[in-house]
């Protein structure tokens, strides 16, 4: 390879692309890889390039430095991370040795390399983000180390970066229906579009399942999305909006968790009534092993199953958006309950709630039917000043006493727990149950968002003969919460309009209005581009016409319409005429075209006569007409005789190419 | 086909019969003919750029035969000093006063042999007269016999004893053409045939000085539509903004090219210019002052590369 004197621009934006394709890492980088990146680069744009003296008297020094921060660079890498492989040590070796890479560069393989590089960097970070931004940056990089290519090949220096960024935009621009045919035909396998490794979804927040007194409201201080719902009908009202999570039976004076394992759900004993509600339900990864449901679901969709309670659990976390086909009736009777299920529905910590217990114990001589000990203790909470807010005084000692008796302010996680204690205490068997109320409806794209700021607790006590009764003790202190949704019970928990917009009606509504078209294309990003599997794939094809289509004949259909859509491309610029001004020129392309679909392809630096003895020495029967035609069109264009335009109009419109007698 | 012919001139069809007469002389070269015609109506000096031994010296003396114009052959030679061509004053002494004795340079063709192999300043006393038509000797003015018309040669610059014509006398010479070799036919022919250049002396002229410049005059009355402009001008913009040459073509270069195919159109009785005719004469026109850039690993002179690369508007 011949070396090249690689003009400072190119270097500049060839450097420039490698830092760009590898700044979304840098935070997640050991703080000293940038640092090195940078330094390297840095320093190779302000080595003296043009002084080839430089480089070769200090070769073995150049050399040498690079060998030593190379081993330096993997030392520390592993000393930080304990390993070589997986995902963000792989990616760290890759930043450190792309400027190390760019450090060396001299000939222009070289150069060719570090593009490649480039390239392969960028595609790196679809290993932790899939959003659109993500996806216009990168085109942005790829554009960039294209229009680096063009220039390493650009010898003779006809481009300025400009026009070589314009040429590399056209290329990408024109690659978009191959693109797309490989996107929408290439055969899927079940899973995501990049398979997540193990240590992808460390920090995802989200319900957990266990709850204690602040998880809950510490939760909806995010207004990030849980997940995203369609229905196929209307939206069921707010109040019915139970998005069922995990549900709690064990507590230990304050912690909540669900205690021992859960079972598979065997037999049904639950009634319907009423119309169903069909959904689809998009949900955001949780790395967490379940389903957010309507309550109450009818039935798990195929690789998930129901457990006694009714949650909708996963053999796998969820890795990836996922969506699923769901059926639930709002209006049901659940009346699932085991010997031993009861005994865990009753249990309290020994020693604890004292007081608690002591109200219990009351309520329990004053009433005698569970439904109105439930009445009386919700009536208590009515009258005694309960306050429902976000910012509860801390907890100490037995919380559940000191919020009862002492504190008296509290979130749905601190209702929760004390009505079922208080239950429990009354000989009630109850349970907390945890997850989503509500949702935020988008019009733009007729679904509804839910948000981790709609994160929600609830009880649910079993009653004789109606099963397992749903009580939500906060829609006693805060009816808005239940019937309006958070939005307007504790309007400043949610942050949706930024604090300078908050006086200005216009720009926040049109702050709302933009969030919410974001937010349709980002669901229909998940659904028909990261969501785009083996199913939707084939309800497209089915569309399309095309039934029960499998991966080879997909392999097949693919490699046809790739090549199919070239051939196209490559004849419609051959037999293109461009479209002329001149209306003779514009006569004779007809002319032209008509012959090029014979064979008889005019070239484009063909001079009329050229043209036309070409013709005729193959064709000796066309050589009237396409010597009257010719003469009519060098008359007109080459001697502006205007008046024969007609003439010439007539006698390209009867022009038919007609095989001689003879052939 | 062939485009009507729609110039009914008695001198343009004794110039076709000389072109007959003269491609009887020179077997198998009515291209080069052609062009050398083409050159003399356009006013431009050609050179031939060949091994010795073509025909190159017999091509010139035949078209001055033919076409009755006085004919001078310079042998161009290291030692060949200025006024070897263009003359000197002698003092008489008879007459006690300074005697101008011209030079070969005032006749109506001069083939100029080798011309690379004479000093540069030599050289440049030709080309200073076949750009003035006039020479200054002893700061007179001395005007030369037109028509005029250099037809001169040169050995390949590779070869021993050569002074490489620079670039900027390069584009003073209209065209450049090469003979090469005749073809087997043609060659056959030579082989059995009579003395060539006993041929040239029984060559009877058909026209006469007068004549030719009439048609010089009349090139320029040939047609260029705006189709034609514009393929022209798209052929210099290609030369100098495409990258594939080493410098475009000079305006000069333009205006060369564009009488140059009037003059080709003329030859051929044609009115109006067509894109055939550019590209029929651009190869000579432009073949030497046109070169690649980078590396030469095209099969195509630069010339041919040109015309396949621009389409006709």
């Amino acid at each position: 390879m011949p070396k090249i004197e690689l003009s400072l621009d190119k270097l500049v934006c060839l450097s420039v692309g490698i830092l760009l394709a590898g700044l979304p890492h840098w935070p997640r980088l050991p703080f000293w890889i940038p640092a090195i990146h940078l330094l390297l680069i840095a320093g190779r744009l302000y080595l003296p390039y043009k002084q080839k003296k430089f480089w070769q008297t200090q070769r073995s020094l150049i050399g040498l430095a690079r060998i030593l921060i190379m081993i330096v660079g993997v030392i520390g890498v592993y000393t930080t991370y304990g390993t070589l492989t997986g995902r963000d040590v792989g990616i760290t070796l890759l930043v450190l040795l792309s400027s190390l890479k760019i450090l060396e560069s001299q000939t222009q393989r070289d150069f060719y390399v570090c593009a490649y590089l480039g390239y392969f960097l960028v595609i790196t970070n679809f290993f932790y983000e899939q959003t659109i931004p993500t996806v216009i940056y990168m085109f942005v990089i790829t554009t960039i180390m294209t229009a680096c290519l063009i220039g390493f090949n650009d010898i003779n220096k006809r481009f300025n970066p400009i026009q070589l960024i314009k040429l590399s935009s056209t290329l990408l621009v024109q690659s978009v229906p191959l693109l797309l045919i490989m996107f929408i035909l290439f055969p899927r396998v079940n899973g995501p579009l990049w398979g997540l490794p193990e240590d992808a979804l460390t920090a995802v927040t989200g319900i957990d399942d266990q709850m204690s007194p602040g998880s809950i409201s510490k939760l909806v201080q995010s207004s990030e999305v849980a997940f995203r719902v369609s229905f196929a009908g209307d939206i069921p009202e707010q109040s019915n909006l139970y998005w069922r999570g995990p549900v709690l039976w064990q507590t230990d004076g304050r912690k909540w968790t669900h205690g021992t394992s859960q079972n598979r759900l065997n037999s049904k004993s639950v009634v319907f009534s009423g119309d169903s509600t069909r959904y689809e339900l998009m949900l955001e990864p949780t790395n967490k092993k379940w389903i957010f449901a309507l309550e109450l679901l009818n039935d798990a969709p195929a690789d998930a199953y129901l457990t006694q309670d009714y949650q909708l659990k996963t053999g796998k976390a969820i890795q990836a958006r996922k969506a699923y086909q769901l059926e639930s009736y709002t209006s049901y009777q659940l009346n699932e309950l085991s010997e031993d299920a009861l005994v865990r529905a009753l249990a309290l910590p020994e020693t604890s709630h004292i007081k608690s217990r002591d109200f219990a114990d009351q309520l329990r001589q004053q009433y005698q039917t569970p439904e109105e000990i439930i009445q009386a203790i919700l009536n208590w909470f009515q009258q005694n000043a309960f306050i429902y807010t976000l910012k509860p005084p801390l907890l100490t000692g037995d919380s559940i006493d000191e919020f009862l008796f002492n504190t008296r302010q509290g979130f749905c996680e601190h209702y929760a727990a004390a009505f079922t204690v208080l239950m429990r205490s009354s000989g009630i068997p109850a349970r907390v149950v945890t997850g989503y109320l509500g949702g935020e409806i988008n019009p733009v794209g007729d679904f509804l968002v839910v948000r981790q700021y709609h994160a929600h607790a609830w009880a649910e006590v079993w009653l004789k003969n109606k099963g397992w009764v749903r009580i939500d003790p906060t829609a006693v202190i805060s009816p808005e919460r239940v019937d309006q949704g958070i939005e307007n019970a504790i309007p400043e928990a949610v942050i949706d309009v930024p604090f300078v917009l908050k006086n200005n009606s216009t720009l926040s509504s049109l702050w709302q209005r933009v969030r919410r078209s974001l937010d349709t294309l980002n669901y229909q990003w998940s659904q028909w581009v990261l969501g785009y599997g083996p199913e939707r794939q084939q309800q497209l094809l089915n569309m399309l016409g095309l039934k029960a289509v499998d991966w080879k004949s997909l392999t097949i259909l693919l490699f046809i319409m790739l090549g199919g859509s070239i051939l196209l491309l490559g004849l419609f610029l051959l037999v293109k005429q461009p479209k002329a001004s001149d209306p003779a020129k514009r006569y004779y392309n007809k002319f032209c075209s008509k012959l090029a679909k014979k064979g008889f392809i005019r070239q484009a630096h063909e001079g009329p006569i050229d043209y036309a003895n070409r013709v005729i020495n193959s064709q000796q029967h066309l050589a009237g007409d396409v010597e009257m035609i010719t003469r009519l069109y060098v008359a007109i264009r080459y001697r502006s005789e205007a008046d024969k335009l007609a003439e010439l109009k007539q006698a390209v419109n009867t022009f038919v190419f007609s095989r001689s007698h003879s052939n | 086909m062939n485009i009507k012919e729609d110039i009914n001139d008695s001198s343009i069809n004794k110039l076709n019969q000389a072109i007959d007469t003269v491609s009887h002389i020179i077997l198998g070269k009515e291209m080069a003919i052609r062009l050398t015609l083409t050159c003399i109506l356009a006013r431009g000096h050609i050179l031939i750029e060949d091994t010795p031994g073509v025909g190159k010296t017999t091509l010139s003396h035949a078209i001055a035969a033919v076409l009755g114009l006085s004919y001078q052959r310079i042998q161009f030679t290291s030692d060949l000093l200025p006024a070897d061509i263009l003359g000197v004053s002698v003092y008489n002494r008879e007459n006690e006063a300074f005697e101008f004795h011209p030079g070969p340079i005032f006749s109506n063709l001069i083939l100029a042999d080798e011309i690379n192999r004479a000093t540069p300043r030599t050289q440049s006393a030709l080309l200073e007269a076949m750009a003035e038509y006039q020479v200054t000797i002893e700061a007179e003015t001395r005007k030369l016999s037109l028509p005029f018309f250099v037809i001169a040669t040169q050995n390949p610059n590779n070869q021993v004893g050569t002074f490489p014509l620079p670039e900027s006398q390069l584009d003073r010479f209209l065209m450049q053409i090469d003979l090469g070799y005749p073809d087997a036919k043609a060659e056959r022919q030579l082989l059995i045939g009579e003395d060539r250049r006993r041929l040239i002396g029984d060559v009877r002229s058909v026209f006469n000085a007068e004549e030719l410049i009439r048609l010089q005059n009349q090139v320029e009355s040939i047609q260029t539509a705006d189709a034609i402009l514009d393929y022209l001008q798209d052929i210099l913009e290609f030369s100098r903004n495409s990258g594939n040459y080493t410098q475009g073509l000079s305006p000069r270069a333009g205006l060369a090219i564009l009488h140059a195919a009037k003059a080709w159109a003329l030859l051929h009785s044609h009115s109006i210019v067509l894109p055939e005719d550019i590209q029929a004469i651009l190869p000579s026109v432009i073949g030497h002052r046109l070169n690649y850039a980078g590396e030469d690993n095209h099969n195509l002179t630069p010339a041919q590369h040109l015309i396949q690369h621009v389409a006709i508007p």
